[in-house]
């Protein structure tokens, strides 16, 4: 995003405009349990550097190395967990602060200027102020009018010993009434200001009012002239402040046409402006390196150089403010930094830059397949200078081309090094991940594994250990060693794998095993809901008759939601499998769900059997449930599943019912009836299984109709959809 | 990139290469205009522009503190005959500070001589939270000025599983719904099941529809009394 605005706070507006940095991952997030995948997805990061991942996570990664920022991943937010998130892979915004520095400047300006009005006697009859009418972040040149300024400007009046007290008292009331607004023309403007200055440096904040209240009415020639004359004030504050707003008067001229009319920065701005605005702002660094306007001049070059395209000076700025500057030298957090930078420099940022640090990450990013910027291997290979001090990372840089982009995981194998450092930051963890996901792409599953092993005792850097066991799960569900994950030893512990493999592809055996050995009481609870569900739901009803023998008559109450796969606050408990059939919500009455798989047993086309399968999972709302749906590869849990052969669908079990012509008169006129309502509302199917045409829909209802019209359901029913 | 409307640009971007039915700006002439979202040719036939301005929002690290943010283009004259300004709420508890900041960013809107019809609230008020989003209305209804309208953004399945009776309090507390026809990452490819309960909540609405994605409009959309037309959420090109 770019903004039409004339701001001094250019700074801090970068942080907040893709407004991305303090959203709530309440939202849209969902968790993607793969470590291979090359398309950006804010939502599924890891903690490895990635084209897959947003660049802000790439870039934290290599901060973290550098110890400019630690990685401190947030807790696990309740809206997250009832996600399905585990601690890898993380959205974005577990790594973000989510804080934006309050404007603390606003109370004590108000203080400050209450203070010095005090002394001059004058009080004021608002608090309130142009500049403080903003929101926080939103561009204005007119955000610098407010207390602290005035406060600044009067308090040097009062330093000034040569002012006689009726010049201080019109030049700080004009002052004050200045704050009202941020634009005067003419006659407003000349009232405003005050008649009776005689002295000489009377008349020099006098100059001085008159070029701010030009500046902000947005007359820049005639501000520039006031700062000007005043460049040799013998009032240093004078002096000095007109020598920044002699650089900022420039600035906000050089950008009025830089916008459209949507606040869109247009294409082949002319930079000869800019490159006057750049002279002025360095100037006033070179006088006052340490002065009262550094942080800001500062901050303002980066505007400068963003305005005029020069990537290559904007580079440098981000990579100094971020790994160099220290934080009196910063006019915005490192949080607000990383925002910034990638609004104003990584997503526009077509070619490499001197910057190793932001080269890199544009790399990674140019990497993903469908980027508007490409990276190609000859412009890869023609980055090598700028590597020339880290030439590991040019080496993985062409190592994750060679596994991404031309999927060649032995030429990745040879550009990585294959010695495991004792200690690992992120980068050395990069390095060994990528190696890993390069052996099994070249389906060396047995090596990956001992890799992923030999790492675990070796981790010690946040989310590092986390993803390692995500691997090791998928290394083993691929190498069908499944049991391994929940071997008594087993080093895979988070809650949210285990899970997700007990749910979409553990056999009866380990399921059973589980219930007894699982590591929590959730644990057990799924591996009884998934062996009761998947046995009765893939007709294996003489297994779902013994095991449910074991399920007690009270069973826990813990709800099972995100473990069975569902999202947010719905789920399912133990006790779905005693259900007894016996509220016959359609007038249709049903034996428990025991008695059922036992007359599917005995005869797997017995009507009533069938239909009661189709009432229970009904009434227990089972349509479309998750454990039934298969991750898509590479995700964890995609394996071929353990339970074979389809599973039952209620719309299934109705036609083989009305198609039974042995079937009682009751069951094929429930049968009929359910059938037609499984495209009730909307003529969309909800019952699973193969769809039918409308003009099936229009016989069955026929049918009920008349052959079973005398019956409930042929009386109740009115429509068919 | 998590906002309720722009996750719609990445559904959007999803269903690009679908050919059926896919939105055409072209045909359109009411759009949300987000935070990093280029100005495009059709923005010259709009009529209504909905213009995301500010994100008001609990930071993670200290909930009880609630900011707000600017987001989007700079105050501006725009030449549209209906301005509606867009704020992204992810928490109702607003200080008194927030009303105030809001209401002068619209008067800031209003004196730069644009047409301002109103300001819509787009807070994803899951189904459970819905009583307290009606609750949160009805009071910045009554702190509005009276010149301005109300719209909000709504999500399909209100119509389905909210409490009817919440629903039902909407009327007379806004002016307008925009329904969103994308929720989540899931596409609510059965809004036909929901849209006839939409029409029935006794408001004015509007769908939502993401530049580029899938939409056919079901027949009994136009006889509706209740229905207001389209916006048109805008993504980049590619």
């Amino acid at each position: 995003m770019r903004i039409r605005s004339l701001t001094p706070l250019a700074l801090i507006i970068g942080a907040t405009l893709c407004g991305s940095a303090q959203a709530s991952s309440d939202d849209t997030c969902y968790p993607t349990f793969s470590l291979l995948r090359d398309s950006l997805d804010v939502c599924n990061n890891l903690a490895f550097l990635t084209p897959g991942n947003d660049s802000r996570v790439n870039l934290r990664l290599l901060l973290a190395d550098r110890k400019a920022l630690p990685l401190k991943p947030n807790a696990l937010s309740d809206d997250e967990l009832s996600a399905g998130y585990g601690p890898v892979p993380f959205a974005v915004t577990r790594l973000e602060e989510g804080v934006i520095e309050g404007d603390e400047s606003e109370e004590s300006g108000a203080a400050a200027l209450s203070t010095v009005l005090e002394q001059l006697g004058i009080k004021r009859e608002t608090s309130d102020s142009a500049g403080q009418a903003f929101l926080q972040g939103e561009g204005s040149r007119c955000r610098s009018n407010r207390d602290d300024s005035a406060a600044d400007f009067i308090g040097q009046l009062l330093d000034t010993p040569s002012l006689s007290d009726a010049e201080r008292q019109s030049l700080a009331r004009s002052r004050v009434q200045l704050l009202d607004g941020c634009t005067w023309e003419g006659e407003k403007q000349a009232a405003l200001l005050p008649t009776d200055i005689q002295s000489a440096d009377g008349k020099a904040f006098l100059t001085y009012l008159q070029a701010a209240s030009d500046f902000y009415s947005g007359r820049f020639a005639a501000a520039e002239t006031g700062f000007a004359s005043l460049s040799n004030s013998r009032q240093p504050w004078l002096k000095e402040t007109a020598l920044y707003m002699v650089a900022r008067t420039r600035l906000n001229d050089a950008q009025k046409d830089a916008f459209d009319e949507y606040g869109m920065l247009k294409e082949n701005i002319d930079p000869a402006p800019f490159a006057k605005v750049a002279e002025a702002f360095e100037q006033y660094l070179v006088a006052y390196p340490k002065g009262n306007y550094a942080l800001s001049a500062k901050g303002l070059m980066r505007r400068v150089h963003w305005l005029s395209d020069d990537f290559d000076k904007l580079a440098e700025d981000y990579t100094w403010q971020l790994t160099e500057a220290s934080e009196e030298q910063r006019n915005m957090t490192l949080e607000a930094l990383i925002q910034e930078t990638d609004n104003k420099l990584l997503i526009f940022m077509a070619d490499a830059a001197p910057s190793a640090l932001m080269t890199a990450t544009s790399d990674l990013m140019q990497m993903r397949p469908d980027q508007q910027y490409k990276l190609t291997r000859d412009k890869l290979l023609a980055q090598k200078d700028i590597f020339a001090q880290q030439p590991a990372m040019f080496d993985y840089l062409q190592a994750v081309f060679a596994l991404y982009m031309d999927k060649k995981p032995v030429e990745a194998l040879k550009l990585l090094p294959k010695d495991i450092p004792a200690s690992l930051d992120y980068f050395a963890f990069s390095q060994q991940t990528l190696r890993g996901l390069a052996l099994e792409a070249g389906n060396d599953l047995p090596g990956a594994q001992d890799l992923w092993l030999k790492l675990l005792p070796l981790v010690k850097q946040p989310l590092q250990r986390e993803q390692l066991e995500l691997a090791l799960a998928i290394n083993y569900e691929r190498s069908g060693q499944l049991a391994k994950v929940f071997a008594s030893d087993s080093p895979i512990q988070s809650a949210q794998v285990r899970l997700i493999l007990l749910g979409k592809t553990a056999d009866a055996p380990l399921l059973r095993q589980q219930i007894t050995q699982g590591i929590s009481d959730e644990e057990k609870a799924t591996a009884q809901f998934v062996l009761l569900y998947k046995e009765l739901l893939h007709s294996q009803f003489a297994a779902f008759g013994d095991d449910l023998k074991a399920l007690p008559e009270k069973t826990a109450e813990t709800k099972l939601g995100t473990s069975l796969g569902y999202l947010y606050s719905t789920g399912q408990t133990l006790q779905l499998f005693h259900w007894n059939g016996s509220k016959a919500e359609s007038d249709y009455t049903c034996p428990s769900i025991g008695d059922t798989a036992a007359l599917l047993l005995a005869n797997g086309k017995d009507p009533k059997g069938l239909n009661c399968l189709g009432e229970f999972i009904l009434r227990n709302g089972l349509d479309g449930m998750p454990l039934d749906q298969r991750p898509s590869a590479p995700q964890l849990g995609s394996s071929e599943p353990a339970f074979k052969g389809e599973v039952f669908s209620r719309l299934n079990g109705y036609q083989t019912v009305i198609a039974d012509t042995k079937a009682g008169r009751d069951e094929k006129a429930y049968a009929l009836y359910r059938a037609i309502n499984c495209y009730a509302p909307s003529g969309y199917n909800s019952c699973g299984g193969k769809d039918v045409g409308q003009s099936v829909r229009k016989g069955w209802f026929k049918q009920l109709k008349t052959t079973y019209g005398a019956t409930t359901w042929g009386e109740t029913l009115q429509y068919y959809w | 990139m998590q906002n309720t409307l722009l996750r719609w640009a990445m559904l959007g971007l999803l269903f690009s290469g679908s050919a059926e039915a896919a939105v055409d700006a072209r045909d359109h002439d009411a759009f949300w205009l987000w935070s990093g979202v280029a100005s495009q040719p059709v923005l010259d036939q709009a009529k209504t522009l909905y213009v995301l301005q500010g994100q008001i929002f609990a930071p993670r690290r200290d909930r009880q503190r609630v900011d707000f943010i600017a987001q989007g283009m700079s105050v501006t004259r725009l030449p549209q005959q209906g301005l509606w300004i867009v704020y992204r709420a992810h928490t109702l508890r607003w200080p008194e500070s927030v009303y105030r900041q809001l209401f002068g960013q619209v008067q800031r809107w209003q004196d730069a001589d644009n047409a301002v019809t109103g300001i819509q609230i787009d807070f994803d008020a899951r189904t459970r939270y819905l009583q307290d989003y009606v609750t949160f209305l009805k009071d910045l209804r009554g702190r509005m000025p009276a010149r301005y309208k109300l719209s909000i953004t709504g999500l399909m399945d209100w119509s389905s599983h909210a409490d009817p009776e919440a629903i039902g309090q909407l009327k007379g507390v806004v002016d307008e719904v925009v329904v969103q026809t994308y929720q989540g990452r899931h596409s609510i490819d059965n809004y036909a099941a929901y849209l006839p309960r939409v029409s029935r909540l006794g408001v004015p609405f509007k769908i939502g529809l993401v530049q580029g994605g899938d939409w056919e409009a079901p027949g009994y959309l136009q006889r509706s009394a209740w229905f207001r037309g389209y916006v048109v959420f805008l993504v980049n090109p590619r």
